[in-house]
């Protein structure tokens, strides 16, 4: 039930002027009655404002020195937009230009925001927890990455390795069921200039027109580069095929099915552009005659 | 010191610390005694940011309330003493500076001149709604209702806080 004598009382309450039997009946009612309460602190915020009605004037700037040593803090300058007036910037509105009202709550904002932040080292042990578990939290992330990013790497390396070795398989069965034919040639390579110690064979059937090459004692080709073999007959040589050499020198190449195979007088390997070209332009490296 | 940063007492103080000396003087009259309530409430604040309540009113009007409340602890000491204060009261008052101050002062200047008065003497003097009805020779409930009426006033004009 509203106590209107209470609430008649509040605007007075706020302002402080209650005396006598007036201040004990709000002394006793008030704690019971919340919504009166929230009536109290309406008008005492009313009363709080009356404050801005009063001239602003600066104090003496041996306060503000005093003030700030006594709290140990060295002395600085006031700021120019500071909102402490002088006597004399107080009688001269006009100084006080037409954005006086947006500095004003410029000014109460960030008051707010300092206060806030000084309030709140109270709990600056709370918050060096709260920082402690998130930077853990991130750091953890950032090495989930990592782990992420490392089994992705090796993942790829992993099907690469595969995928290497189903060609190999697949070169080697290639190579076994070439061998197995009766037609079945063999010829030797021998390394040139760039590559004295590469040595290699190839096996093919000139009936099927099937050929292997089986090198070895190859250096890595360089950057950009590859090894590309060469199958020549009465013409010009042709293209027989792109390829690396592995960690160890080694190439097993299954040659392109090319005619030239029936009347193949040479073998020959040079190292060319990594993408292959119809002619060879590069310093050979492996070169045999076929027998 | 507990509760409070340095570095923000000093920016708090930049920005009101003629506010609150203002209020003081107008409260005092004497510049020498309102300096001390500055230096007081600003070390108070400082001791007791954590007490700051945002919900509860703006940084300034925070600052002026305990300004006011030392304020007027001085004027009842020297009351007491039957003193009087020791330098002239500040000269004519100019305009204010912020939007702010201009809206208390219009929704003050709203108020019919007897209302301002016994509402003056209760902000700026701190007498009670008993003194005050002595002081103005006027009945207590007539001062109950003056003062009810323009608290009401003011808070219709000046709206939420900003």
């Amino acid at each position: 039930m509203t106590d209107e004598r209470l609430l008649e009382m509040l605007p007075l309450a706020a302002l402080g002027v209650l005396d006598g039997a007036d201040r004990a009946y709000v002394e006793a009612r008030l704690p019971g009655d919340e919504g009166a309460r929230q009536e109290l602190l309406a008008f005492e915020r009313v009363v709080a404002r009356i404050a801005f009605a009063a001239d602003p004037v600066l104090p003496g700037p041996d306060l503000r020195a005093r003030l700030l040593a006594a709290a140990g803090v060295a002395g600085r300058a006031p700021a120019p937009e500071s909102g402490a007036m002088t006597p004399e910037s107080a009688a001269s509105p006009a100084r006080a230009g037409p954005r006086a009202g947006e500095r004003g709550r410029a000014r109460a904002g960030r008051a707010s925001t300092l206060l806030a932040l000084a309030a709140a080292l109270a709990l600056a042990a709370g918050l060096v927890v709260v920082r402690h578990e998130r930077d853990l939290a991130r750091r953890e992330a950032r090495e989930a990455r990592l782990e992420a990013k490392t089994a992705a790497g090796e993942a790829r390396r992993a099907i690469d390795a595969r995928d290497a070795a189903h060609r190999r398989l697949a070169e080697e069965e290639a190579l076994r069921v070439l061998l197995a034919r009766p037609g079945t040639r063999v010829a030797s390579l021998a390394g040139l200039g760039p590559a004295p110690d590469a040595h290699g064979r190839v096996v093919w059937d000139p009936a099927s027109l099937e050929a292997v090459l089986l090198a070895g004692g190859l250096a890595s080709a360089p950057a950009g580069r590859a090894y590309e073999a060469w199958v020549i007959a009465e013409g010009a040589p042709v293209a027989a095929g792109v390829f690396q050499a592995d960690a160890e020198g080694r190439a097993t190449v299954r040659l392109s099915a090319v005619e030239e195979l029936e009347r193949v007088r040479t073998f020959a390997v040079t190292l060319e552009p990594a993408g292959g070209t119809p002619a060879p332009t590069g310093p050979m490296v492996l070169a045999g005659a076929a027998s | 010191m507990a509760g409070g940063d340095p570095h923000a007492l000093a920016e708090v103080y930049d920005l009101f610390a003629g506010l609150v000396n203002g209020l003081a003087i107008r409260i005092l009259r004497n510049r020498s005694e309102a300096e001390d309530v500055v230096q007081e409430v600003f070390v108070q604040a400082w001791r007791q940011a954590g007490r700051f309540d945002p919900r509860r009113g703006s940084v300034e009007a925070w600052l002026c309330t305990i300004a006011r409340t030392r304020a007027l602890d001085r004027l009842r000491r020297r009351a007491a003493r039957r003193e009087e204060p020791g330098e002239a009261a500040p000269g004519a008052t100019p305009p204010p500076r912020t939007e702010e101050a201009l809206a208390v002062r219009k929704a003050l200047d709203t108020l019919s001149g007897d209302q301002r008065r016994a509402l003056e003497l209760a902000y700026y003097e701190g007498l009670t709604q008993t003194e005050i009805a002595e002081r103005l020779g006027e009945p207590l409930g007539t001062i109950k209702t003056r003062i009810r009426t323009a608290m009401i006033r003011l808070r219709d004009v000046l709206g939420p806080t900003p």
